[in-house]
């Protein structure tokens, strides 16, 4: 996984305007938002949009961080909570497609190439949001539980459980995926 | 210790992040935008706040008639007792509205009263621009129905005032303001164990809300518990 800067300590609210500090920000926390981005949503021109979104969604914000809080930890539950706006945006496209052209589905890299990765990203992609996300921000991010509550704004246990759970429903799928 | 399947997991989801790089935007643009956002939502606020004001004053005007009088609240402290034999003791309560816009109550020491147990006399101005005169006097010992007289009698003929109660006790107290119109308002002070209430109606360059009128009563207040305390 690439190295990304965690915390903001250096990058002081006193130091700059806010706004001219959002730039600053973005040329160093977008990459790592944007990785992220991609993983829940599984599409690089939505995950670029949505890194966007969630700057231009902080920038009212930037006061907040003169205690220390890490930027990145807001920068996370920005992207999951734009993520799960989209997701249901969609659900609402789905259910009435006469009125917006669905979003084309993610398509996996390399399609047709069925080597393990894809597979494996396929069955990620397949998954429902919640449990995908819980996945990406443990495996991908490698934070514990309660981060991955505190981004997700459930409590420890339900994260622990929806961590389970999507591991459950992979080792299905890649075993069904096997067997065919 | 990871599971295998974790470790694929992970393995995946670093390959698919590196499969597709990122490709930044320009920051310029990104604080544009958030430029712009930042302006559309102060300017959504301000339209919000504008329009739940206009309902607030449209509600208001279509405000019941009356109410029910507020309750009389336990009494909460207690003063010096009023001077013996002080049957005759007056406490004389005027508010003029003044040139300048300012309401000037003043409160006069009681007729015969022993020295300092009353100051002799303490008035407070208040910013109640454009309220209507009045003048009223409160007799603690006389009957609500003579006080009421009195009062009305006193009062500039473009005020309607009446004294609810008025009974013995120590010192005035804002116990709430209560609204029949908007351009009626009444103000409540606790006497002693007893109400005094006196409600303005027909006063011009309405509606007084109660945000506006709180304040004012609660300087009312602490300026008669200063005063009368003493």
């Amino acid at each position: 996984m690439q190295e990304r800067p965690t915390t903001m300590d250096d990058v002081r609210p006193e130091a700059a305007a806010p706004l001219g500090r959002l730039e600053e920000l973005y040329v160093r926390f977008a990459p790592g938002g944007y990785r992220l981005a991609l993983l829940l949503t599984g599409s690089p021109q939505a995950a670029e949009d949505l890194v966007h979104d969630a700057f231009v969604q902080i920038a009212g914000r930037l006061g907040q961080f003169r205690t220390g809080l890490a930027f990145d930890a807001y920068l996370r539950r920005t992207i999951v909570n734009l993520t799960k706006n989209r997701w249901r945006r969609a659900a609402v496209v789905r259910r009435h497609p006469e009125q917006e052209t669905v979003p084309p589905a993610p398509v996996p890299s390399m399609e047709g190439m069925l080597v393990e990765r894809d597979q494996i990203w396929v069955a990620v992609l397949s998954l429902p949001l919640r449990q995908r996300t819980a996945i990406v921000l443990r495996f991908y991010e490698d934070l514990p539980e309660v981060e991955i509550a505190a981004i997700m704004r459930c409590r420890p246990g339900t994260a622990r459980s929806l961590i389970s759970r999507g591991m459950a429903r992979l080792r299905e799928g890649l075993k069904g995926d096997a067997d065919a | 210790m990871p599971s295998d399947l974790e470790a694929r997991v992970r393995r995946a989801l670093n390959e698919q992040t590196e499969l597709h790089p990122f490709v930044p935007r320009d920051p310029a643009r990104v604080r544009r935008e958030a430029k712009r956002r930042l302006v559309r939502n102060g300017i959504g606020l301000v339209l919000v706040v504008g329009l739940v004001s206009a309902a607030s004053t449209a509600a208001l005007g279509s405000f019941p008639a009356e109410r029910q009088l507020p309750a009389s609240p336990a009494p909460t402290q207690t003063v010096a007792a009023p001077p013996a034999g002080s049957s005759t003791v007056c406490h004389h309560v005027f508010a003029a509205e003044q040139n300048d816009g300012t309401l000037h109550m003043v409160k006069s020491a009681p007729p015969g009263a022993p020295a300092g147990t009353w100051r002799s006399g303490w008035r407070v101005s208040y910013d109640i621009a454009k309220m209507a005169a009045l003048s009223c006097r409160v007799d603690r010992f006389t009957a609500p129905a003579a006080a009421q007289r009195a009062l009305v009698a006193e009062a500039s003929p473009s005020v309607h005032a009446t004294v609810v109660h008025v009974g013995d006790g120590g010192f005035f107290r804002v116990t709430g303001i209560y609204r029949h119109r908007v351009s009626s308002v009444g103000l409540w002070w606790r006497h002693g164990p007893t109400v005094i209430g006196i409600r303005f109606g027909g006063m011009p360059g309405g509606p007084y809300t109660l945000a506006y009128l709180l304040p004012i009563a609660r300087q009312v207040e602490a300026q008669a518990e200063r005063e009368l305390g003493a």
